[in-house]
């Protein structure tokens, strides 16, 4: 009896299709929900009260969807980096604001905020947006 | 001879045919376990702007979806807009004192929605007392570059 019990235990093996049909559920479900975009934030709010002098304002205003830009009746394109390149090192100390015309697109303002950041400009405001 | 060896590799392979499978499966598992995040749904598909911002989410935050065509949800729900400034006064209700100085809210709008729309939204907000309003982004490839 006993020599015939063994054998057939050792033989007798959990069959692995419903493991990895489990297993495939849940790698479905994983690959469907989970979410790979990183996300950040740009902040909305009005520059801090912190600084004692009130700083320079160039009001950079933007005309188009195109990317036209006009700065104290300048026009100035967001197409050509050198141009705000120009603008940036000129303006270094001062604070820039952002105001836009009416139906100018979040992504549009975003680009701007981009170029500005690369062309090194550190003090951006968007406080016009948010009264 | 052919029938009989057929029949003798179907019992001896069985289930170990499936055991590299299983390996892969459970490697992609593990993978999209960790590397992904699982979020609720926003209730709209919106398309954010992308952008090279690197400023992480305020972690203690309530996010305002806004979609292209100016519908706002809060926690997949849709809000009116008349209505908007009431549920932020309510969320900052939820929150202690200590947590009110940090309150924030990001809007995740869509990157089509005008900035004067949006404007409206974030006057709204400001009116029922929260300080911190921030927009959220994505880091796109040409971003990163």
């Amino acid at each position: 009896m006993q020599l015939e019990t063994l054998p057939q235990r050792r033989r007798k093996m959990i069959s692995l299709t419903p493991l990895i049909d489990v297993v495939f559920i849940l790698l479905l479900f994983f690959m469907l929900s989970s979410n790979f975009t990183r996300w950040h934030q740009i902040n909305l709010q009005s520059a801090t009260s912190s600084e004692s002098q009130t700083p320079e304002l160039r009001i950079l205003k933007i005309e188009s969807n195109q990317g036209e830009l006009s700065f104290n009746g300048n026009r100035l394109s967001m197409n050509n980096a050198d141009s705000i390149q120009k603008f940036v090192a000129e303006n270094k100390q001062a604070t820039i604001v952002i105001t836009v015309v009416e139906g100018i697109k979040i992504q549009v303002m975003v680009n701007l905020l981009d170029q500005l950041k690369r062309a090194g400009a550190t003090r951006v405001s968007l406080a016009g947006l948010a009264p | 001879m052919i029938l009989k060896n057929t029949s003798v590799k179907h019992k001896t392979n069985d289930d170990d045919n499936l055991i590299p499978l299983i390996n892969i499966v459970f490697l992609m598992l593990i993978f999209f376990m960790v590397a992904g995040q699982i979020q609720p749904s926003d209730g709209v598909k919106v398309e954010s702007p992308t952008s090279v911002s690197d400023t992480k989410l305020t972690p203690e935050r309530l996010k305002v979806v806004i979609a292209e065509g100016g519908q706002i949800f809060i926690d997949g729900a849709q809000v009116r807009q008349e209505t908007l400034g009431n549920r932020v006064s309510a969320y900052m209700q939820t929150l202690t004192a200590e947590q009110k100085e940090n309150a924030a809210v990001v809007i995740k709008a869509d990157g089509n929605l005008t900035v004067d729309s949006m404007q409206d939204y974030v006057k709204t907000i400001k009116t029922s007392g929260i300080t911190h309003i921030s927009l959220m982004t994505q880091s796109s490839e040409q971003a990163s570059l």
